[in-house]
């Protein structure tokens, strides 16, 4: 008797468990078509003046959430670099917001990489918790009007294919 | 009589494990109460990484000449061979020699028989990703002289969706063969089947901790077959509490492991299990580490265990004089250093010191008439991550 | 003629302490699972490190789990790896 009272009692305690975790998963609040956040965060300029999204209306920009401890993400910043260099910088913007809490750790892996790409700083995390980021790296595809076209979260070789035809897309309409 | 003795000390026992073991248990759910949690889940496979170890190890026994040494070289490799699976392979190869040592000193003659024996072992593991869970299924195979083993085993890890909580479930199943090198009629099986429960949770931005329950039951031929005497029952169930915490220190950039395990089973055979490590980041980039470790075990006897000499046993009872299912405490100590070099290569060198000694139990009294062992082990490590 | 019928009886379900460890079983999970505010992705630097992973050195435990159980009478806890903590 005191056997099964016990069992069961393990049975029940773990489905209350795991139906409180599936009850408890997020949904993703930003959607492609949303408007995107609007942010002002230093950057890696030479002139110190900070950057905000507002300054690139009427370009595509691909906005990149990225940190230093992230494994994959030199690799991303990589093929950033090669997406600036062909897309040029007349109708498409790459925006790589860090989100490390010391700025010299994001620093020295640009410098190793070489890397001239427009960098902004958001060591405390604001523009990550607007565009509801589930995980790092993750990126959003920006229209002319400001609208969110893609989100991806993870840039392996198939989001990073994807994401190349979504921009020449958007650049030829 | 000796035997009296022994099964007063059963009886008294429920009292004492009572308060030890609720001790135990609520120090371990301390770090929890009134914290928020919050844990990182690997996701997807990892780049992939080759780990490579020799270990040298030796043991001896107080007041023995005779000393037991083994070599074991192993490899592990991880292969992502696509974005949602992975596979890990290991080989291990444990070339032992020299004499068992004296497990209960009132045994005369025949121990201190000399040992070579050869291990081989391999195993592997397939996982495969999906949305918010994966499945891995491995296999394993270990051969020596006297010993054959087969084993298979499932797990699935569940993550809640910001990753902060991860359920591990797993069961795993092992048929082996028991010969000996001393009576070539030898020739038994024993099966062995378990289950593992566990939750990975953080805590904080520093900190996280685990804990995992584990089943086993063993089933067949339990006995040591190089142990005079040794009568063992044909089933033993088991089961153990593992909680493993970590906290990143802001103050010196280093972290702090704390694991505290809790084991029961049917032989009566109760122990707790503390283990603490440093691990330290320095030098000029802190491409050094360093990790000391300390560990505390503490053991309560099988319940047929028995110091007597086997030749005074005249009936059929279960019994054992391995020292290994005796009460004693062991305390081991260990330092290790690793240095990173670049495109993903480090190195490390470790070395760790045992004593296991029966008084220096803390749950009864220690089994007498049992000589210190000590354990001494370094390795040396080679790990490449692409 | 072994019987081990005596043993199967002295197991868990007698043991003093088995309802002490299911308290604390459901109370541990209970506050792990119904915690309070979580951690962001963005904020898991920390924990991201080599050394802050359960079993940073996966090859070194299982030498040291193989030489415990080898002269210990417990095993078993360490399960099948660890929860890790990578990227996202």
């Amino acid at each position: 008797m005191r056997k099964v009272f016990y069992k069961s009692r393990i049975i029940f305690n773990l489905l209350t468990i795991l139906s409180i975790l599936l009850f408890s998963s997020q949904v993703c609040a930003l959607n492609p078509g949303d408007n995107s956040p609007a942010f002002s965060l230093n950057s890696n300029r030479k002139t110190g003046e900070k950057i905000s999204l507002s300054q690139f209306s009427g370009k595509i920009v691909y906005l990149d959430i990225w940190a230093s401890w992230c494994g994959t993400c030199a690799e991303s910043l990589s093929w950033m670099q090669k997406l600036q260099d062909k897309f040029g910088s007349d109708s498409f913007q790459v925006i790589a917001v860090n989100v490390d809490e010391e700025r010299n750790a994001a620093e020295k892996i640009l410098r190793k990489l070489e890397s001239s790409i427009l960098v902004a700083f958001d060591p405390e995390g604001i523009t990550p918790a607007k565009y509801e980021v589930g995980g790092i790296p993750s990126s959003y595809l920006i229209g002319r009007d400001g609208k969110v076209i893609a989100i991806h979260e993870g840039i392996g070789k198939k989001e990073q294919d994807e994401i190349e035809q979504q921009i020449k897309k958007n650049l030829d309409t | 009589m000796a035997q009296k003795n022994r099964i007063k000390k059963t009886r008294n026992k429920p009292k004492n494990l009572n308060k030890v073991g609720s001790l135990f248990a609520a120090a371990s759910a301390i770090p929890l109460l009134g914290l928020c949690s919050s844990v990182c889940a690997q996701n997807k496979p990892e780049p992939a990484s080759i780990r490579f170890q020799y270990a040298y190890f030796k043991d001896w026994q107080a007041g023995s000449e005779d000393r037991m040494t083994v070599n074991a070289p192993m490899v592990l490799f991880n292969v992502p061979i696509s974005e949602k699976t992975e596979v890990e392979v290991g080989f291990v190869f444990d070339s032992m020699s020299g004499a068992s040592p004296l497990y209960h000193d009132t045994l005369t003659g025949a121990s201190g028989k000399g040992v070579e024996d050869e291990r081989y072992s391999a195993d592997a593991t397939l996982t495969q990703y999906f949305d918010g869970f994966n499945l891995s299924f491995g296999g394993v195979y270990s051969t020596e002289n006297d010993y054959d083993s087969i084993g298979a085993n499932l797990s699935s890890r569940f993550w809640s969706s910001d990753k902060n909580t991860v359920f591990l479930f797993g069961i795993n199943g092992n048929d082996d063969k028991v010969t000996s090198d001393n009576n070539p009629l030898l020739d038994e099986r024993r099966d062995s089947y378990g289950a593992v429960f566990g939750v990975t949770q953080v805590i904080n931005k520093n900190s996280l901790v685990q804990s995992n329950f584990t089943f086993k039951n063993n089933d067949g031929y339990l006995e040591d077959p190089y142990k005079l005497g040794d009568n063992r029952p044909e089933s033993r169930d088991g089961f153990a509490w593992l909680t493993r915490y970590v906290r990143y220190l802001e103050s010196s950039a280093s972290s702090l492991h704390l694991d505290y395990r809790f084991y029961l089973d049917s032989w009566d055979i109760y122990s707790h299990t503390v283990e603490m490590a440093w691990y330290k980041p320095f030098g000029e980039n802190e491409r050094w580490m360093f990790r000391p470790r300390i560990r505390y075990y503490s053991q309560e006897e099988a319940i047929f265990y028995n110091d007597l000499d086997p030749i005074d046993i005249t009936d059929d009872r279960f019994y054992t004089a391995d020292q290994r299912l005796s009460s004693f405490g062991s305390l081991g100590a260990g330092v290790k250093l690793i240095r990173d070099f670049d495109d993903g290569f480090s190195m490390s060198l470790s070395y760790d010191f045992v004593i296991n000694d029966s008084s220096w139990t803390i749950l009864s009294q220690g089994s007498p008439n049992i000589d210190n062992l000590y354990l001494s082990y370094f390795s040396f490590g080679l790990h490449k991550k692409f | 003629m072994k019987s081990n019928n005596k043993l199967r009886k002295t197991w868990i379900h007698n043991q003093p302490s088995y309802p002490k460890l299911l308290y604390f079983l459901f109370i541990f999970l209970s506050i792990t699972i119904l915690g309070c505010t979580a951690v962001a992705p963005w904020e898991k630097g920390n924990l991201s490190k080599s050394h802050m992973r359960i079993n940073p050195d996966p090859l070194e435990s299982r030498f040291h789990r193989h030489i415990e159980d080898s002269r210990e009478g417990s095993s078993g806890g360490y399960g099948i790896g660890g929860g890790g903590c990578g990227c996202g």
